[in-house]
């Protein structure tokens, strides 16, 4: 068994779309190679308001992300797509398949299963 | 002495899954029974200021412990860093906007959490030293195999990404 933090689904899903798009935009300005001084003059801002966009994402708006595309000389492309466990980045593609073993090993440790059984990935990796 | 499954099994650590069903982790996020019950009980009651984030605490942290199981590259931020002490007691924090959460490294890619606060509540109190001292003294004092912490500080040695 293992412990699931109480949060409901939809706030699942903005806690990881928020975090995920703030560190997109950190890494999209180390890949840019520019300062956040430079971002700063370019956008006519403060350097600070750029590190408060950078660091925490309140300050995070439409706007605001359009202007970091400016500076950065990049475009942005925002695309709802249909949810497809496939392509998710850590979830394997045999999920699912049953895969047979051959019995190639005569002997195995004491307490391992015997190599001959069939798996299903999803159910050997709860 | 004890392997880390084995204090699960045993109830004095319990794992970590902010995962959905069909995601596999990369990493592993264990945590005592103390931090689930902040979990639980005193995370929830953080204030949030939206000031500093649009997500609420308990999401913050949500997101970070996501991202650390999913295997994501955490370098380039420094949202999950050792912390500088002398002498050196090897204890890392996940750092969110509103939080910080504070525990050691057992093992490549493995992370036990032991305690959590309040970011503000930290700075006011100066309460830094406190919590480094805490999560070592609960380090020592559990059953776990030596050695029980790793002692580097690179982000490599520690943390592998995940494809």
């Amino acid at each position: 068994m293992s412990y699931q933090m109480r949060l409901d689904p939809k706030s699942r899903k903005s806690a990881r779309f928020i975090s995920g798009l703030q560190k997109k935009i950190q890494k999209a300005l180390l890949d840019s190679g520019k300062t956040q001084q430079e971002i700063a003059s370019i956008l006519g801002v403060d350097r600070s308001v750029v590190n408060r966009r950078l660091k925490g994402s309140a300050n995070l708006t439409a706007r605001s992300i359009a202007e970091f595309a400016y500076a950065f000389e990049k475009d942005i492309k925002i695309e709802f797509v249909d949810k497809d466990a496939a392509a998710l980045t850590n979830s394997t593609p045999s999920c699912g398949k049953v895969i047979e073993i051959d019995d190639t090993s005569k002997s195995y440790a004491r307490g391992t299963v015997e190599p001959q059984v069939k798996y299903v990935l999803e159910r050997a990796g709860s | 002495m004890a392997t880390l499954i084995e204090l699960c099994e045993s109830g004095a650590l319990e794992v970590i899954d902010p995962l959905e069903a069909n995601e596999l982790p990369w990493r592993n996020l264990y945590a005592t029974m103390e931090f689930i019950e902040w979990l639980d009980g005193e995370l929830p009651e953080i204030e949030h200021n939206t000031l500093y984030s649009d997500l609420t605490p308990t999401e913050q942290v949500f997101a970070v412990f996501y991202e650390y199981v999913a295997g994501e590259n955490f370098s380039s931020d420094r949202r999950f860093k050792k912390l500088q002490y002398t002498p050196d007691h090897h204890v890392w924090e996940f750092k969110t906007d509103e939080v910080r959460v504070f525990g050691w490294i057992p093992c490549k890619d493995a992370f036990v959490c032991c305690f959590g606060d309040s970011k503000d509540k930290i700075e006011v109190n100066r309460s830094y030293g406190r919590y480094i001292a805490k999560t070592a003294y609960v380090r020592n004092m559990m059953d776990l195999n030596e050695p029980k912490c790793l002692e580097d500080r690179s982000y490599a040695d520690v943390i592998s990404d995940a494809p």
